[in-house]
């Protein structure tokens, strides 16, 4: 388990290297550099060369990297040129709200749609299989921004139920911070439950014609041991693949999610990043976002080598 | 083919799919026939104005008609999945297959692009791109083009490894068969069904990038008749008229749902032994 670790971890350098790259050399593509931006109108290139040596900016770019990324390392990402926050600072008060949503997002959509998924299977070719056939495919097929729309209009506008947006903090008691979370975990969710539903049921559908199932009916167990305890526990390891790249959506739709419902996540944080040209606030969101994703990615992976001893081998 | 199309055509969802797409085409071709009014055309004395029987679909802030509006906007959807899935699907696969028939340096230099590429969530990724090519439709397109064409890469290499090594392929090299001739006619044929299904499924995901990325203001310019932009600015008057926010999502939802449905019902029908549609 160790090694097979180990070599995960190995793995996942030379892609943290390249996101780096990328990220960094993806920023100065963009038109107007950092000094541009800070001066604005009131641009005059004495002052705008004067910044920028400050800056390093008038140094190579592959020596900025090096700079940038030695930073990096040493947990000092920048500072936001808009706000003048460090940007970790910034992005650590944001990550606590991205992160609640994406999880609760997560979670609520597990709970709902493995027993969705096992029923169908069970019920295989009944018409409570084609009612969740046809749900899982509306699922992922809705955009999300138009189901938070739909929600705000119809529970916030008319109904006078819900925040239409904001985000209450934990400190404000459990209950408003639910309140001010729940449409957006159902925007954000339904996506989510609609694929996990649909692998929970076909990869239910495959364990169900295995040979020890038969055998397990054979040998008499009932009907709900066998698909709860022999079924399913197979079945889950195929979906938890699926689960994990549902990670990413998560992570990406909620950049939008914030913004429907003005949730000041780490989303909202890029997005103001690229409307303020703020770049080294964009560039440190964009390779924390992509590091958390591999990080879980990794997790994933050693649970899923964990639960399926035969993957450490390949 | 015929056994694929028998298969195909038992699966409910994935026939209405395909009607609903032929119907989509059919109304982007014939847009300024079909549409009731100029989807441009500005009225103030008719901003707002509910769902009648002259403006079925209301009218949105400036008096336009929203059903005409949404009648051009399958224009820009089908554009968007065509030029971008087109892009995605051409660039991947030729990255995919190279990557898997040559092996090697190549192979792990291209595995390692992609495996970077996917590193990222692909709205965010979308998202940068956009910014610095700014906003507009081909700069979309070519953003959502870029985004996806990692997933057919894999998807052509995993196809390519499985057949690389097959008997056939090796007869063919004995015999003396050019490189360029086994690919492009033992190779390229034999890995065509999943690449079909991902253009299909691609297509319903470019469009729903699309749509997301105009409703967060980073795609095409604001009077564009896209479903996205038309989302984006009912959010600021849907207090008032509940029409402008959901007849565009309607179209949306009913194109990404046509999409997907025929995705999976030719997976299934190409390949019988994953039975994971209806």
């Amino acid at each position: 388990m160790g090694k097979y670790i180990l070599h995960r971890l190995i793995i996942a350098v030379p892609i943290l290297i390249g996101i780096s790259i990328l990220t960094f050399f993806l920023i100065r593509l963009v038109p107007g550099d950092t000094v541009t931006a800070i001066l604005g109108t009131n641009y005059d290139p004495k002052l705008a060369h004067k910044l920028r040596s400050e800056m390093g900016l008038d140094q190579p770019v592959i020596l900025q990297y090096l700079i940038w990324i030695g930073h990096v390392f040493m947990g000092d990402f920048g500072t936001s040129s808009f706000t003048g926050q460090p940007v970790l600072s910034a992005l650590m008060e944001r990550l606590p709200i991205t992160l609640e949503l994406a999880l609760l997002s997560l979670v609520v959509a597990l709970i709902i749609a493995i027993p969705l998924g096992v029923l169908a299977a069970y019920k295989h070719g009944t018409r409570a299989d084609y009612a969740s056939g046809t749900f899982g495919m509306f699922g992922i097929s809705v955009p999300n921004f138009w189901l938070g729309t739909l929600l705000i209009l119809i529970f916030s506008l008319h109904l006078h139920l819900l925040p239409s947006g904001g985000y209450q903090p934990l400190s404000k008691g459990i209950g408003e911070n639910l309140r001010s979370l729940l449409m957006p975990v159902i925007a954000l969710g339904t996506a989510v439950a609609a694929v996990t539903m649909r692998s929970t049921r076909s990869a239910m559908l495959d364990v169900l014609n295995e040979d020890y199932i038969k055998m397990a009916k054979a040998k008499g167990a009932s009907n709900a041991r066998i698909i709860w305890k022999h079924g399913l526990r197979n079945a889950l390891v195929p979906v938890m693949t699926v689960v994990g790249i549902q990670i990413g959506y998560l992570l990406g739709g909620s950049v939008i999610i914030e913004q429907v419902f003005a949730l000041p996540g780490m989303g909202r944080l890029a997005l103001q990043a690229i409307s303020n040209r703020d770049y080294s606030l964009l560039q440190g969101t964009i390779l924390f976002v992509a590091v958390t994703f591999i990080m879980i990615n990794l997790i994933i992976d050693v649970i899923y080598g964990w639960i399926n001893p035969s993957i450490r081998y390949k | 083919m015929l056994k694929v199309w028998n298969r195909y055509r038992h699966n409910l969802l994935a026939v209405s799919g395909l009607v609903f797409i032929l119907l989509l085409i059919v109304i982007a071709i014939f847009a300024r026939q079909i549409a009731p009014h100029n989807p441009y055309t500005m009225s103030t004395a008719a901003r707002l104005t509910g769902p009648s029987s002259s403006h079925w679909f209301g009218t949105d802030q400036f008096g336009r008609d929203i059903l005409s509006r949404i009648i051009y906007g399958s224009r820009i959807s089908l554009q968007v999945g065509i030029i971008a899935v087109g892009v995605s699907f051409i660039v991947g696969t030729v990255m995919g297959v190279i990557a898997g028939y040559s092996g090697g340096w190549v192979d792990s230099l291209i595995s390692r692009i992609t495996d970077v590429l996917f590193a990222l969530p692909d709205i965010l990724l979308a998202l940068v791109i956009m910014a610095i090519l700014g906003p507009s439709l081909n700069n979309l397109m070519l953003a959502i083009g870029i985004v996806y064409t990692p997933i057919f890469s894999r998807i052509a290499r995993g196809a390519v490894l499985n057949i690389r090594d097959s008997l056939y392929i090796e007869a063919a090299y004995s015999m003396g068969v050019k490189k360029i001739k086994i690919l492009w006619h033992h190779i390229l044929p034999n890995i065509l069904s999943p690449l079909i299904v991902q253009v299909t499924l691609s297509f319903a995901f470019a469009i729903l990038s699309e749509a997301a990325l105009s409703f967060l203001g980073l795609g095409v310019s604001p009077d564009t008749p896209s479903w996205g932009i038309m989302l984006s600015s009912a959010k600021d008057w849907m207090e008032l008229a509940w029409w402008t926010a959901v007849f565009p999502g309607i179209a949306i939802t009913l194109a990404v749902f046509s999409f997907n449905s025929v995705g999976d019902g030719l997976r299934d029908a190409l390949d019988p032994r994953t039975g994971t549609g209806n």
